[in-house]
């Protein structure tokens, strides 16, 4: 460090500063002396720094201290810990008052010519000023204030946000502790689905016209409306995750009302599969399919299966994820964040953000984002929200000599801290959207934030999910990136975002309610066909999505295993009970889901259209197993049964494809069963045709057409 | 051989046959393999290792140490066979090896997060919502795989990785991932004689052909593309490569009996048979706690013995000017050292590794200053490195493919080959 004795006067006030030994007329005295010279100012801020790069290398940070000198799992505290906690919860104070000093000096002497940086560097300071105050609390008043760890979530319940909506959860509490059979009795919320046809008939009227109005703007003409057959499968796979089988897909298209589709996706919200299709759509993106530390899928599921069974608000079911306590087995709930809470908390903060709001804050964690207005204190101020929870090892209350992994509150009441880029340490203070959240009464930090996520008409909460249905239903979002909707990215068609938001959160967050208007509005019910009115539309090349067809997707692997179960009602070869079948499919899934082992438990989905997934489907046990003519399958009946070959050429085509068989199709397919009857004849030439069946039926599902949802 | 030959079945005869109905069957391209099993692998084909270290490798303390520094940890350097160039002490066999390898010391790289990262790393480019860019592997596959009519497995083979997308150049250039054990999953037709899967082949023919005349995009004829690569796989000699228990008890022993020894001798295998580009994982480096103990226990005796065991196999066997030896993570590691003992996520100044390829070995390129935390020569970015395997596998760095929405797209994100490298 430059100049140590030029300026011993200086050194002197500096280390009582840090000693916390300073006067009042002693800090005076440093001010006039760091505002005056200059020298004296570059001496005070490398000293600060230094100072400041100590501390937190000897684990005095924030986060840390307070989780080990604070017990708040049992009474025996050790009575030497307070001490050290006290002392160097001191140490952080004076630090932070010496850190915010730096800052207002560095904001009005050196940095004036650049007004983004002095403008970030002046918030910081001023948020930094009523710190040394705040944080004279002791480490008595720290315990007193700990939340104790609660069993379940958290005990307060939600925060009621819109007391004007009549829907849902009585108790809360009850959802991580009982089992699905608690949930039996229907809410008002997940009562309508038949009633609730035409409620958004103005919703999806104003859609459409907006959707139109774009056709017409981009001068293109939208693909004709999809054939019933097209259209019933791909709303069996959108909502209940697998295809229909023959049976339904004869059925809709013989039923000759004009609302049919509408009917068919109030039938499908009432099915089981939906309950099971998106508890499996938001534990992959919850935790992801490779199962990473300290989660229990199980528990997660069930508590995901009972908020979609009940079709709860999709606010309260964020609020219970992101303010989850306890352990993951009595709280389903609490898998999101002991997957995530690694690493200070990064990786809560950014997927938090990028799964629930579809912002990218990652980047901003070390810089200022080049693209957008998104600054570092910004991400930090985000992190320290997440730095009120922690893993604990807590006595387990059946058997107090074994240790259980739980969610534990910490009450932080001073600031957290990071290093920006040049070595500065600074304060960060919890807060969301520039709003400052401080605990108050029973609710913690992160149930103050769950609540500012869902505060207002049109909150981006409530914008992100519209965003990731909209997406999940259309092929594509109304950002090039379904979860980047940053200040930088455009949107494609901003009022229907911003309607189908006011309208989801007005009515109290109702997914359902949700998944109708998008399953009626006119897009959803094109073909998927490109026309030459608008081959430009084609978000596959960068372009931006116009919805002027439907866009095809690629079946999850999830997706696959059960509709191929569903073609080939072969369902008892993997298991008797459900949760057999259950277990089978994550068994099987595994192949195609490659951890990279990083502190995000980020994972590749090798599930892809690559040459794994096609050897998969050519030679795999399933596709083999699914296939045998024997014990029930679909092609042990068909193949039994008394049709016309034809007939069950039909019947295999309907199963697999949702449709009739094409001439070519037939002609193949008859010459193929030729080719194997040869000169067979009676019980032989009977299984010749069988083999010819299953072999049709083999490509069938083997072809693009079934694995892609069109 | 994973296929059974059936008696008056030949593989040739298999293969002409549905060759014969390919005219109506776009599913099935072997025109092009007609004669292949009759043709073996050239001698001195060009080919790039990457040994990707998932997670983001501290190379503070395995490249660029930094004794007497406050970040330099507690490992010391030592001599290499390079004159002057000095890496880990926990690195003793890779140093034995140096004078075909060299290290770049002033990479500066502007992605510290794990996904964008590795994203920048394979591609050179940072990540953009409008192009999904080709990991350079794929570029690879796309400038050499068409021209190696004998190769019969895909031109870019990701070994126990993700590897990443092919992105513009499409699904007949993405990666194929395999594990490091040798099997591949679901190759094996079982009970299924090759008249039968030709039969069902056939019939599948007819139903993609339906599907794909029906416009709705890429996907579908995508997904035929695949499937031919399948089917190719299937029926080819060259599987046998894949098997690394077919080599003797030494070379296995010098490689290690560890997931990433045997990635990488299955890379050498591969190279053999005329893979142009193969990606082999070695994960596990995201240490943001203990990274000194977790260092020298586990991953840099693996990593050393691997690397050498490489390089020694290919100088002995006379390829080692043919393979491009590149040693990259997403990052690396912060040169302070955290609370935890950990470094965290760091990308403004470390080191790749490069070696082989004819390049100019057995030197450090660029530096960086005494404590480690920042580059006090010209820096060097993904675009650059990839420059340079291009230019050691006779690729020219010229080439601009074009996304899908019509960008020129340069390769390598028109970076340069290092000069003191290429010589």
């Amino acid at each position: 460090m430059s100049n140590w004795n030029q300026h011993p006067e200086l050194v002197e006030l500096l280390e009582l500063l840090i000693e916390e030994r300073l006067s009042s007329a002693q800090f005076a005295q440093l001010e006039s002396l760091v505002r005056s010279d200059a020298a004296a100012r570059r001496f005070y801020i490398e000293y600060m720094d230094l100072h400041g790069t100590l501390h937190w290398n000897t684990a005095a940070s924030s986060d840390r201290f307070l989780p080990e000198e604070v017990d708040f799992t049992c009474d025996l505290a050790p009575a030497e810990t307070a001490p050290i906690g006290r002392s160097r919860y001191k140490q952080l104070a004076i630090a932070t008052a010496a850190l915010g000093l730096i800052l207002a000096v560095t904001v009005t002497v050196f940095n004036k010519p650049q007004n983004q940086v002095a403008k970030q560097d002046n918030n910081a300071s001023q948020q930094i000023d009523p710190a040394p105050q705040k944080n004279s609390t002791t480490p008595n008043d720290l315990i007193a204030n700990s939340t104790p760890s609660k069993g379940g979530m958290s005990e307060g319940g939600p925060v009621e946000l819109n007391p004007s909506r009549t829907n849902h959860t009585d108790d809360p509490n009850s959802t991580s502790k009982n089992d699905n059979t608690a949930f039996v009795v229907q809410t008002d919320n997940s009562k309508p689905s038949n009633a609730a046809t035409d409620t958004g008939a103005d919703v999806v009227a104003y859609v459409n016209d907006q959707l139109r109005q774009s056709w017409d703007d981009n001068e293109i003409k939208p693909s004709p409306r999809a054939e019933d057959s097209e259209w019933v499968r791909r709303a069996y796979l959108d909502t209940v995750g697998h295809i229909p089988t023959g049976e339904q897909v004869k059925a809709f298209v013989a039923d000759k009302r004009a609302d049919k589709r509408a009917r068919l996706i109030n039938t499908l919200l009432d099915d089981e599969d939906y309950i099971r299709n998106w508890t499996t759509v938001w534990a992959n993106l919850l935790i992801g399919r490779s199962n990473p530390r300290e989660v229990n899928r199980v528990a997660l599921e069930k508590f995901l299966r009972n908020s979609f069974r009940q079709n709860r608000g999709w606010d309260d079911v964020v609020a219970d994820v992101i303010s989850a306590e306890g352990t993951p087995e009595e709280n389903g709930a609490a898998s999101f964040l002991m997957a995530h809470l690694n690493n200070e908390a990064v990786p809560a903060t950014a997927i938090t953000a990028k799964l629930f709001l579809c912002q990218q804050m990652q980047c901003t964690q070390c810089h200022d984002h080049p693209f957008n207005d998104r600054r570092q204190d910004e991400f930090w101020s985000f992190n320290s929200i997440f730095k009120e929870v922690k893993v604990i090892d807590r006595p387990r209350a059946d058997n107090p000599k074994l240790n259980e992994r739980a969610l534990a509150n910490v009450r932080l009441d001073g600031p957290t801290f990071y290093e920006t880029r040049n070595g500065l340490m600074k304060a960060a203070y919890p807060q969301f959207e520039g709003t400052r959240i401080a605990p108050e009464g029973e609710q913690d930090l992160r149930g103050g934030l769950a609540k500012l996520m869902s505060e207002g008409d049109a909150p981006q909460m409530a914008r992100a999910f519209v965003n990731r249905m909209w997406m999940h239903f259309l092929g594509a979002a109304f950002t090039a990136q379904v979860d980047d909707m940053g200040p930088h990215a455009r949107i494609s068609h901003p009022q229907v975002v911003d309607r189908l938001t006011r309208e989801f959160v007005r009515s109290g967050y109702d997914v359902k309610q949700l998944i109708r208007w998008i399953t009626q509005s006119e897009p959803y019910q094109l073909s998927s066909r490109i026309t030459s009115g608008n081959t430009v539309d084609d978000p596959a090349t960068g372009n931006e999505a116009l919805f002027s067809r439907a866009y095809v997707k690629t079946m999850t692997v999830e997706q696959v295993f059960d509709s191929l179960l569903i073609a080939t009602d072969a369902r008892e070869l993997f298991g008797s009970t459900w949760e057999a079948v259950e277990q089978k499919r994550s068994e099987w899934l595994q192949q195609f889901v490659m951890a990279f082992g990083t502190d995000e438990n980020d994972e590749a989905d090798l599930f892809d259209g690559s040459i794994p997934q096609a050897l998969m489907m050519m030679n795999g046990e399933l596709v083999q197993l699914s296939l045998q003519n024997k014990r029930g399958t679909y092609l042990e009946k068909v193949a039994h049964s008394k049709q016309s070959d034809d007939a069950k050429i039909e019947a295999v085509a309907l199963a697999t494809l949702s449709r009739k068989p094409t001439p070519q199709e037939l002609a193949a397919v008859r010459k193929l069963i030729r080719d194997h009857v040869g000169q067979k004849r009676g019980p032989e030439a009977q299984a010749a045709t069988t083999a010819g069946l299953q072999d049709l039926f083999w490509a069938y599902l083997n072809s693009n057409e079934f694995i892609l949802i069109h | 051989m994973l296929l059974p030959t059936p008696d008056g079945m030949s593989r040739r005869h298999f293969m002409r046959h549905m060759a014969a109905a390919a005219a109506t069957i776009p599913t099935l391209d072997f025109i092009a393999h007609l004669n292949a099993h009759a043709a073996t692998a050239k001698k001195n084909q060009k080919a790039c290792i990457l040994m990707w270290m998932g997670g983001g490798p501290p190379t503070i303390d395995i490249w660029d140490l930094k004794p007497g520094s406050k970040n330099g940890g507690e490992f010391k350097p030592i001599d290499t066979a390079a004159k002057g160039v000095q890496i880990s002490e926990h690195m003793p066999k890779t140093a034995a090896q140096f004078d075909n390898l060299s290290i770049v010391r002033s990479m500066s790289t502007r992605e510290a997060d794990h996904g964008r990262g590795r994203y920048y790393m394979h591609t050179g480019y940072v990540p953009n919502p409008t192009v999904v860019h080709p990991v350079f592997g794929s570029v690879v596959s796309h400038e050499l795989t068409a021209k190696r009519k004998e190769l019969e497995v895909p031109g870019f083979i990701s070994i126990g990785g993700g590897a990443g997308s092919p992105g513009y150049l499409g699904q007949m250039n993405a990666p194929f991932v395999v594990d490091n054990n040798g099997r591949i999953r679901n190759a094996d037709m079982g009970d299924i004689t090759p008249q039968r899967m030709d039969q069902r082949l056939n019939m599948l023919g007819v139903i993609e052909k339906n599907f794909i005349d029906s416009k709705r995009g890429e996907l579908p004829a995508s997904h035929k593309d695949v499937y031919s690569k399948a089917v190719n796989l299937m029926t080819s000699k060259q599987m046998e490569a894949f098997q690394v228990d077919k080599e003797d008890a030494k070379t296995k022993e010098l490689y290690g009996a560890n997931p990433f020894g045997r990635s990488l001798l299955m890379a050498r295998r591969l190279v053999e048979v005329g893979v142009p580009f193969i990606e082999v994982e070695l994960g596990g480096w995201d240490l943001h706690a203990n990274v000194f103990n977790t260092l020298k226990t586990q991953r840099l005796p693996t990593l050393d013995q691997g690397i050498a065991a490489l390089t020694a196999d290919l100088k002995q066997r006379g390829m080692i000017n043919d393979v491009t030896l590149v040693w990259m993570g997403e990052f690396a590691r912060t040169p302070r050292i955290n609370q935890d003992t950990g470094r965290d996520h760091w990308a403004a100044s470390w080191s790749t590794m490069i070696g082989g390829g004819g390049l100019k070995n057995g030197q450090a390129v660029g530096a960086t200053d005494a404590d480690g935390i920042a580059c006090t020569t010209k820096t060097y970015q993904p675009g650059d490195i990839w420059a340079t395997v291009a230019h050691a596998m006779g690729i020219p760095t010229t080439i601009v493919h074009t996304s899908k929405n019509g960008r020129p797209m340069k390769i390598a994100n028109g970076g340069t080959p290092i000069a003191e490298l290429i010589g």
